[in-house]
Parts: structure tokens; C-alpha cells; sequence
């Protein structure tokens, strides 16, 4: 299956950043291309080392700007660094924490752990994730990121 | 924008839209694309073409920037796994640094996965790109850390795979402190009769082994010693030995390997070395007391006890302790494959990998009873047989040599009774879950492999642990003998159950790695690494608590005045993973390439709409 009659294009289609990390996810996400399988354009990708890097305030930023879900394909229990993932999970908690305090629904962040060859997993997450970000209450005007 | 590297006003930004041959071009409109990317203000040469990484491709980018003034470069092609460097290369040629380089993938992560939509795919390529100038415009120039290396390495563990990435390392000219805690090199093989697959003399295997590593003017040993403490990074690393009091538990069955000469042997206690491969070796799974019988009966064995007592036997009959051995059950994953809510866990923890080697070797030891002893009856009980690869004779030949099979379910394992007579029930899947009884005058537990964990360096150094407790690579399948520690390269069953050959071409591929950075003078480290901001730091210390690799210190600065305290970092021991930059409360720690502000107006740039 192409997946073409299942990929939804319109304009309405929310916007998801996509994190990734060197090591395991991006080359995950380089894997669904090798392999043709399809999912929505409205995705954009951004990666580094590891996700841990970013502060409560990194994710809030995000949704501010105009995303309307975020996806952190991390490396899980994989990563290569010391206990980031502990760290990174409980980052996400704090995140979720704060979005509820400021009307953003818990179902548009989403942590996940995509290897190197987890094309197959990935796509279907993204896609179920996705469905979960168009279905979410709808988020209150948020404050501009200068 | 303001650029960061040379100051001016206006940034001058090459854009470079390759076509792919197609593969891009298919699906992205290029040339519009390109068009409308050049109306930006910030970009001074927007152009598509065929293949940006031909020769063709590469020069207009190198002439562009010299006959534009060009100060940073995008290209949108392939994955930047695949061209980044290259196209590095060329704006470093060209003059630019090469992190004033960008590369924006739009092939895996736009045509090729949005084949069907070509309109969203142009769109999308647009924002990427969009987002990758906002991002290079905030990128500093970085360069790589160049360090110095002592060209030694030393390698911890004496066994079969120490002593091949050590040999491998000497045979290149490189000396090599081989490091072993016993007063004998050779490890597990001692204790083994003969090598799966190709049933190699492990007697002679190991002596051949040793009398190379003994002989080789490049290798220095230090036996009976194990490393008390370790500091330092990639190209010097301080080692602080010590000597142990192990001892060989008998000394008869190694008496070849003992002929140690002593002239070899290094009296030291510090070393200094550029790299250390990790070949720490594994241990058996020790089974509690009465699991599967185990120490309620003395005819309740492990298989490494069986091969022992099988070594160098000479009777017709097998005897042990004093009985006739006429029925062997043999049961198969003890400690390994332990599954939750069936197995009791050791020290907290379940074994739940498969130990890869066990398999194999009891259905070896099956063979040679039967070969040694062919009236002997054999049962063996099994999960799933595992005899991977050319490993399957051993199961045909077991088969043939009338072994009786019996496939217990994952979640019942057979109950052994052990009062006198030994006794297993258990459900044979094979006979459709028949309930079976059977009497045997010995069971063998095919115990599992499990990490030896009892160095200093895994604390000293923070060396990751995988969910099974062995060293974890860097890697599993891109670096699979380096730690995510640079400099510290894992050889052998320290990163993972692996039989003798899958552990020497480890050990082979560790040495090659170890080499390549061993034969320079100095190295380049990656960039990558958390920085701090002195005029933001106010030493509150929360980033050392974050750090996992020992690499950041508190000191008195000297810069904003007598007794201030501020964070610093020692590059080569940061790896770059970013744990410390949210807990800084003055926001004074940033990863070099990964700026949180750099990140955030890539961010806002791809959801910029076109004008």
C-alpha cells in the first residue's frame, strides 16, 4: 500500500515538529523515505543529539509559534547518553504539567522511541498521532514567541 | 537576520536545490523552489541543478561563493548522512567554515515521502529551507578540539578477546598495556575442550593465543592487577593499578598456560594511555539454590561444571562423585530469556535476553556424551533451539545421535525433584502438551550469560549500561565497538552475550577503531560540546548534577573577580548530550551547533508562508 489514499492533504492537517536524534530516530525517519511510505507534508523535522537538551519552556515556545502537535522520536532506552531518557520522560511530564495550566491538551505531545529501522513503527505513530492532534479540544489563543 | 560570522549587516546566502536526477525533481518543483527562495533578502544566489554532489555540482557552489561574497551555504539534496561532509568540504575549500553550512534534507523527508502530493512536497521542501537559513544565520563558525594523544592503549581483560585486540594493536606498532585481574591470561577458553563452530582444540587455540601476546615485543602484561581508578579522556586517560590476590581455582587443568615469563610481566601502578578497549568478559548465570535442583542434589550441574569434568576424562563409563552416569537431562535457558511473573528475579533484575552461546554448547556437550559414552540416554529440554547459522549440524548431528528433544512451554519451565533420584516433569509441546516424567541420574543447566560488571572505569568514566547490564555501544548497528564515551572501545561478552568467533572479530574491530585515532598525534574531537557563558554563569552548580560524565567542575573563574565560582567544561569529557542546558536557572550552557535560539527561529522560519 502506497498509503496515497489515506494520507490527508488539506491545508486543515495539523502542523507536527518532529524531533529526532542523531543516533537512533533520525536515520529512522530517513528509513520511511528509503522505504517509500507515506505520510502528511504538514510534518517538519528537527534533530538533535538528544532531546533532553530542551527546557519546559522549548515545547510551550513550539505550540506558541503555531504547532499544533509535538513528536519526540527519541532513542528510548537506547541512548547512547547516560541516563538522558530518565531525565527526558520526566521533562515530557513536567511539559504536559504545563500545558494543562495553560489550556494545551495533553494529547499533542507525544514521547516515543524510534531506532534506527523503525520506519514501519514510526509511520503508524505519526499517523495515529495525528488523528489524536486533529481530535484534541481545540488549544486557546496563546501569546506570540518574540 | 543578522549573520554571526562576519558581522555585516546583510547576510549574503547561497541556496542550492538539487534535483537528484529525479528523484527530487519528480515530485519537488525545483526551479520554484528556487524562485521564489531568492526572493528573500537575505539570499543572494538561489539556483537548482541535477546533482548537486556531481563534480559539476560541487564547483558552481565553491565559484559561487567566491564570486558572490557568499558567507553561508544551504544545500536541499539527499540526507545529510549522506552529503553533509561533502558538501562541508566544499564551502570549506571555498573559505567559509563549515559549520556556515546547512543541509536541508528533501529527498527521505519530502519527495520520497510524499510522492502522491506534489504541491504539499514543494511547499514543504520551501519551509525546510526556509528553516535551515533562519538556522544557519545564528550558527557561530566552530571548530573541531584538537587534542594531543599518547600513542598507547591499553586493554582491560586477558581473555580470548583481549588478547586479539591486543595483538592486533601491538602487530600495528602500537604499545599496548594488556590489563588482567587472574595471574593467567586466557579467561573462559581456558576452561572450554573444543571452539564451535569448526571445533577448534581450545587448549591449543588459547596457548597459541598466549605465547603470541607473551612473545610480542609491544605488548606489556600486568597480571594478578586490576584498575582501581581511572580519570582523563581520549588521548590520555591516568590508570591507577592494583594488585589483586585472585587465584587460579586449579591450577592443575591450566598448567601449560602458567608458564608465564615473568620478564614480560610490568610492575607499575599508574598508567597513561590514549584509548582503552573494555574486554572485561561475562560471567555465568549462578543459579540459587534450588532452582532446577541446584545444590539440593550434587548431580545438579551447570554446563560450564560438565565441560570442566569432561575435560581431559579418560573412563568408559561416566563417572561422577563416585556415580555411574547412565541418563543426562539437559535444560536449556537457566537465567536467560527470564520472562516477568515466571522467573524470580536476581538482584532485582530479570536476565530477559537470549545468551546466544548456550544453545549451541549444550547440544555440543550432548554430542560428546554420546560420542564419549554412546549408551548414555540424553534428554534435552528445551524453549527454542537456537543454533544459529552453520551451529545447526550440532542440532542435526544431536538428532541423529538419538538425543530426545522435548520443548517445554516458555511459562512452565519443568520442575526438577531432586530427593535422591532426580526427577523432571515437565509438558512437552512437541507431543501436543503431553505431561511427561522422566528419571535421570544428572541434569545440566545451560546457564546463561551475564555481565561482569566490577571494573571502577564503568563508574569512573560513566560508561552506559544496555537493559541487560553489558556495556552499551555507542551504536548497535553504526558504532558497534565504541562507547558513547570517546576513546573507550568495547571488545568481546563485555557488550553482549557472543560466542568465540562473533567475540574476536569484535575484539579485531575494536583494535581497528582504537588505531585510528592511536597512529595521530593529535585528534579532532567533535564541536558538539555544552559551553558555558562566563558572563551568564553565577556557579549555582545545578548543571554538574545533570552531568552524567563527570564533565563539568565548579571553579573560582578569575575572570569576574577574586573567590567567584563558575561552571567549566572539559570538552573532551562532554559528549554533547544536552542534560545540562535546561538546568542551568541563568540559561549560561548551550550546545555548540544545537543553540537553543538557533533552534527556535529555525522553528518559527517553517511556518513562515511565501510571500
Amino acid at each position: 500500500m502506497t498509503g496515497c489514499d489515506t494520507i490527508s492533504t488539506d491545508k486543515d492537517s495539523p502542523k507536527i515538529l518532529i524531533l529526532t536524534t542523531t543516533a537512533c530516530s533520525y536515520p529512522g525517519v530517513d528509513n520511511a523515505g528509503q522505504k517509500h511510505l507515506e505520510y502528511p507534508a504538514s510534518t517538519y523535522v528537527v534533530n538533535v543529539l538528544d532531546p533532553v537538551i530542551f527546557p519546559v519552556s522549548f515545547y510551550i515556545d513550539a505550540f506558541k509559534m503555531g504547532y499544533d502537535g509535538i513528536y519526540i522520536a527519541s532513542c528510548g532506552t537506547d541512548s547512547p547518553y547516560k541516563g538522558t531518557f530518565e531525565k527526558l520522560s520526566k521533562r515530557i511530564g513536567d511539559t504536559v504539567a504545563e500545558m494543562k495550566k495553560i489550556g494545551i491538551h495533553y494529547s499533542r505531545i507525544k514521547l516515543s522511541a524510534i531506532c534506527t529501522v523503525c520506519a514501519d513503527h514510526f509511520v503508524h505513530e505519526l499517523k495515529t498521532f495525528m488523528e489524536e492532534v486533529k481530535n484534541a479540544p481545540k488549544t486557546p489563543e496563546l501569546e506570540a514567541v518574540s | 537576520m543578522e549573520s554571526k560570522t562576519n558581522g555585516e549587516k546583510k547576510p549574503r546566502v547561497g541556496v542550492y536545490i538539487c534535483h537528484c536526477g529525479g528523484n527530487i525533481s519528480d515530485v519537488v518543483d525545483t526551479a520554484k523552489v528556487a524562485e521564489e527562495i531568492a526572493k528573500l533578502p537575505e539570499v543572494a544566489v538561489s539556483k537548482d541543478f541535477i546533482f548537486m554532489c556531481s563534480d559539476p555540482g560541487q564547483k558552481m557552489i565553491a565559484d559561487d561563493v567566491k564570486a558572490n561574497n557568499l558567507d553561508h551555504v544551504i544545500v536541499a539534496s539527499c540526507s545529510p548522512r549522506l552529503h553533509e561532509m561533502t558538501f562541508q568540504r566544499v564551502v570549506s575549500d571555498a573559505g567559509l567554515n563549515p559549520f556556515q553550512y546547512k543541509h536541508v534534507n528533501i529527498r527521505e523527508q519530502v519527495s520520497w515521502v510524499h510522492s502522491h502530493h506534489p504541491d504539499e512536497a514543494t511547499e514543504k521542501a520551501y519551509h525546510l529551507i526556509r528553516g535551515g537559513i533562519a538556522a544557519v544565520l545564528k550558527q557561530d563558525p566552530l571548530n573541531p578540539i584538537v587534542k594531543q594523544m599518547i600513542q598507547k592503549a591499553a586493554v582491560i581483560g586477558g581473555g580470548v578477546s583481549g588478547m586479539t585486540a591486543a595483538l592486533d594493536l601491538a602487530d600495528r606498532d602500537i604499545p599496548v598495556h594488556l590489563i588482567e585481574k587472574a595471574p593467567v591470561l586466557g579467561g573462559h577458553l581456558l576452561e572450554l575442550d573444543r571452539v564451535f563452530p569448526v571445533e577448534v582444540d581450545a587448549q591449543e587455540m588459547i596457548s597459541s593465543l598466549i605465547k603470541k601476546t607473551m612473545n610480542h615485543p609491544n605488548i606489556f602484561l600486568h597480571l594478578d592487577t586490576e584498575v582501581v581508578k581511572t580519570e582523563g579522556s581520549i588521548g590520555n586517560f591516568r590508570l591507577v593499578l592494583n594488585k589483586t590476590d585472585e587465584k587460579v581455582l586449579d591450577e592443575s587443568k591450566f598448567a601449560a598456560t602458567l608458564e608465564v615469563n615473568n620478564e614480560k610481566v610490568e610492575d607499575v601502578s599508574e598508567l597513561r594511555v590514549g584509548t582503552i578497549i573494555m574486554a572485561t568478559g561475562h560471567d555465568f548465570y549462578e543459579p540459587d539454590e534450588g532452582e532446577f535442583g541446584y545444590k539440593k542434589s550434587p548431580f545438579v550441574v551447570t554446563l560450564p561444571q560438565l565441560i570442566l569434568h569432561l575435560n581431559n576424562y579418560k573412563g568408559e563409563k561416566f563417572v561422577y562423585k563416585g556415580k555411574e552416569i547412565k541418563s543426562v537431562a539437559m535444560i536449556h535457558c537457566v537465567g536467560s530469556r527470564q520472562i516477568e511473573g515466571v522467573h524470580e528475579p536476581k538482584n532485582g533484575k530479570l536476565n530477559t535476553g537470549c545468551s546466544r552461546v548456550c544453545c549451541t554448547t549444550t547440544l555440543q556437550q550432548a554430542n560428546r556424551l554420546k560420542e564419549m559414552f554412546p549408551s548414555i540416554n540424553i534428554y534435552d529440554l528445551y524453549r527454542d533451539i537456537r543454533t544459529y547459522g552453520e551451529q545447526e549440524t550440532y542440532y542435526k548431528e544431536a538428532s541423529e545421535n538419538n538425543v530426545i528433544f522435548i520443548k517445554y512451554p516458555d511459562d512452565e519451565p519443568p520442575e526438577v525433584t531432586a530427593n535422591g533420584k532426580i526427577s523432571i516433569k515437565t509438558k512437552d509441546i512437541l507431543t501436543y502438551g503431553l505431561d511427561l516424567e522422566v528419571e535421570v541420574d544428572m541434569v545440566v543447566l545451560a546457564v546463561g550469560i551475564v555481565p561482569r560488571i566490577r571494573t571502577s572505569i564503568i563508574e569512573d568514566l560513566s560508561l552506559p549500561l544496555g537493559q541487560n547490564g553489558f556495556l552499551q555501544e555507542a551504536h548497535v548497528k553504526l558504532r558497534p565497538v565504541e562507547s558513547s564515551s570517546e576513546g573507550i572501545y568495547l571488545a568481546g561478552t563485555a557488550q553482549g552475550p557472543k560466542n568465540i568467533r562473533e567475540s574476536t572479530m569484535t575484539a579485531s574491530a575494536a583494535a581497528a577503531k582504537a588505531s585510528s585515532v592511536l597512529t595521530r598525534e593529535t585528534i579532532e574531537l567533535s564541536p558538539f560540546v555544552a559551553v558555558v557563558s562566563p558572563e551568564k554563569c553565577s556557579g549555582s552548580a545545578q548543571c554538574v548534577a545533570e552531568c552524567e560524565y563527570n564533565a563539568i567542575k565548579i571553579v573560582d573563574s578569575g575572570l569576574s573577580g577574586e573567590g567567584v565560582q563558575q561552571a567549566v567544561i572539559d570538552p573532551s569529557l562532554c559528549t554533547g548530550c544536552g542534560a545540562c542546558v535546561p538546568a542551568c536557572p541563568e540559561e549560561a550552557i548551550h550546545v555548540q551547533g544545537f543553540e537553543l535560539d538557533k533552534i527556535k527561529a529555525q522553528l518559527k522560519a517553517m511556518l513562515v508562508e511565501a510571500n
